[in-house]
């Protein structure tokens, strides 16, 4: 299944090949990520049909058997997620040429658009708790950095803002992380999900279950942690409020 | 039982900070907390009184180790949010230099 860690190691990669072909030619540039969110789309079409004849694909990295090493799970809700991430970076980065034609450093744009797309897949299809903390914080950091895009006062208000409520939700859930360590002894998700059935319904079970919603309440931007996402919107450049 | 409680204590000190102060620079110290507070009880986590460092010296013999894998996991959180508190300071820089104050109070162009 090489098929699996492609999907954000191809962003991540392009993210950082950006910079120098921007440094070269600049219309290259938005060429290259254009080029680069098809052939994700291409992958995640591949993906979806893969889960048609094999429900659940697992990848290692780097060949360590499952509780011990990172692994990629790749079922039928994560190849939904991806196809979904795919179609909406690659129409946004079509779409973004006109628009950005009124900033200049085009190639940041691109780069962070890059690492925050590489972000958004980890977390689609990872299996691993701290490596999804990882993903997240990877899309979280490159959208404070877009939401201050343009540099005037609303927009880097806007994105403080953003920054301090997503910086709370996320050092929540490295906490419950942290906690769900201590108790479980394993970071693989499958595995965390067997060990959960012998404490579940004790007040620990429930804390951890409620530092989760909290930080992802926030992320997510449901009712009482909402008050970042009308300013965060409105400030950061079009191309990436779609995200 | 008593580290794991300074640890929260450390924890709600910075969020304490983050909520209540209106310097900017402080909430960023706020943060600096509670990252601090966070990797400072994952550690503690893999913690075992008396148990070595986790280097294999010999195959064959068993031995006590404290658990490597908080470790591993701190240093990451630690180059996380290292990343975090450079762009956080950066922003602010940038605010400090449209408004000319560190004050949140008197930095509300926007409605939210």
């Amino acid at each position: 299944m090489l098929f699996i860690p492609l999907l954000f190691a191809l962003p991540l990669i392009t993210a950082f090949v950006i910079p120098i072909l921007g440094k070269i030619y600049k219309p290259l540039v938005w060429i290259v990520t254009t080029v680069v969110s098809f052939i994700l789309f291409i992958i995640a079409l591949y993906g979806v049909a893969v889960t048609q004849e094999i429900p659940m694909s697992v990848y290692k990295m780097g060949n360590w058997p499952p509780p011990l090493g990172i692994v990629m799970a790749f079922d039928s809700f994560s190849a939904f997620m991806v196809l979904m991430i795919s179609i909406i970076v690659f129409t946004t980065s079509l779409f973004s040429l006109r628009y950005l034609s009124r900033f200049t450093g085009q190639w940041k744009f691109y780069t962070l658009f890059m690492l925050m797309t590489a972000g958004m897949m980890g977390i689609s299809i990872t299996g691993d708790l701290f490596n999804m903390f990882v993903f997240l914080e990877i899309a979280a950091i490159s959208s404070y950095a877009l939401v201050a895009f343009g540099i005037e006062g609303e927009e880097l208000e806007a994105s403080f803002k953003y920054m301090v409520m997503g910086e709370i939700g996320g050092l929540t859930f490295l906490l419950a992380i942290a906690l769900i360590y201590a108790k479980t002894s394993t970071l693989n998700l499958a595995d965390i999900s067997n060990s959960m059935q012998v404490i579940r319904g004790t007040t620990f079970f429930w804390m951890i279950i409620g530092m989760m919603l909290f930080a992802f309440s926030i992320k997510a931007g449901l009712v009482p942690f909402h008050t970042w996402a009308p300013d965060a919107y409105p400030a950061a450049p079009a191309p990436i409020s779609s995200l | 039982m008593i580290v794991f409680v300074s640890c929260i204590i450390l924890f709600l000190i910075g969020l304490y900070a983050i909520v209540t102060k209106r310097n900017l620079i402080k909430i960023a110290i706020g943060f600096a907390f509670i990252e601090y507070a966070v990797n400072l009880l994952f550690a503690l986590i893999g913690f075992k009184r008396g148990a070595l460092a986790p280097i294999i010296t010999q195959i064959d013999k068993p031995h006590n180790f404290v658990d490597p894998i908080p470790q591993a996991l701190v240093l990451t959180a630690i180059v996380i949010a290292l990343g975090t508190t450079a762009l956080m300071l950066t922003v602010i820089l940038r605010i400090y230099n449209r408004y000319k104050t560190f004050d949140i109070a008197e930095i509300r162009k926007l409605k939210g």
